[in-house]
């Protein structure tokens, strides 16, 4: 009877260090975000979010890490992956999606979801890391 | 008269526009400037970051060069690690970004060639909103078109007044190793 005990209270305590081994490994080693899931907070066009941070007196606009999508025409692009569009928004893409940008010539219409990194004084850009391509 | 005037005009007009294209050729910029970061101590998992979107732009008439990298383009391999970073250490929320200005000391762009040759550059990088006063030594050479230069230099998070919590003091590298490599193209 006593030894019964003994095995339900030991097996308890192996489940529960289990179960703390298994959530502090799922809290240190999250996954990244994963931008293309999830729902943009805007919509708007290249030259709206540009204007939109530029004239943000921190030059932070509130948007940064968040996700949003964009369009707008293609201005270049260059290294082969990474898109501007409307001379206003630098995109680059997720690594799944790279390969696509050589794809994509100067003038036709664009249309993005990814995440806002911030605003860039020096070139006076908007940059968007992670995005994906929407059909426009 | 009259004329001459019209060709004064005209040749005034022309040295401006050529002074004005003159002024844009001096410029290289990289819009994709890479930039690691490094602070990992042996036994521990490694503090380590990248970004691949840091700008630069070079003067060549001026030797003057300024380069900024959004903090949040930053990635870390593990995703809390990122978190922590942006909002305990650095607080990228706050200080957005990370600006160095400076100059490229002895540096002649016409005698700039395939070998790489070391440049010291003077400046001052501005992180988490401090100052510092920063020296160092970049390699730089000409590839096409394209200006090439790369680098490396150690600060600290005193430097720029980050306090590391004592909980992963031991984790994290009192010193703090940084490498660029730009490519500079000219606009």
């Amino acid at each position: 009877m006593k030894r019964r005990r003994y095995i339900i209270i030991a097996t308890l305590i192996v489940t529960l260090l289990g179960i703390a081994a298994f959530l502090s490994y799922n809290y240190m080693y999250a996954p990244h975000r994963d931008i293309a899931k999830e729902k943009a907070i805007a919509v708007l066009s290249a030259t709206a979010l540009q204007e939109k941070f530029a004239n943000s007196t921190s030059g932070n606009g509130n948007w940064t890490n968040e996700v949003i999508e964009v369009h707008g025409w293609i201005s270049n692009v260059e290294q082969e992956t990474t898109i501007i569009v409307d001379n206003r928004v630098l995109v680059d893409l997720t690594p799944q999606e790279q390969h696509l940008a050589r794809t994509l010539s100067p003038g036709t219409k664009i249309s993005i979801k990814g995440r806002c990194v911030g605003y860039d004084d020096l070139l006076e850009i908007v940059k968007i890391d992670q995005a994906v391509l929407l059909n426009p | 008269m009259k004329r001459r005037r019209n060709q004064l005009l005209i040749l005034l007009t022309v040295a401006l526009l050529g002074s004005y294209v003159n002024h844009a050729q001096q410029k290289y910029i990289d819009k994709k400037g890479k930039i690691v970061f490094e602070a990992s101590e042996k036994l521990f998992e490694e503090v380590k970051a990248k970004t691949e979107s840091a700008t630069a732009i070079l003067d060549i008439a001026t030797n003057q060069i300024a380069s900024l990298a959004l903090v949040k383009g930053f990635r870390f391999k593990n995703s809390l690690m990122e978190e922590h970073f942006n909002e305990n250490y650095i607080e990228s929320d706050t200080y957005p970004k990370a600006i160095f200005k400076g100059q490229l000391l002895d540096f002649d762009y016409s005698t700039l060639t395939s070998s790489p040759s070391e440049i010291t550059v003077n400046g001052k990088l501005e992180l988490h909103g401090k100052e510092k006063e920063l020296q160092t030594i970049v390699r730089m050479h000409k590839m096409e078109n394209t200006i090439v230069m790369e680098g490396a230099f150690i600060v600290t998070p005193e430097d720029f007044d980050i306090t590391i919590p004592r909980i992963v003091r031991n984790k994290i590298a009192k010193e703090v190793q940084v490498q660029l490599n730009f490519k500079l193209v000219q606009k």
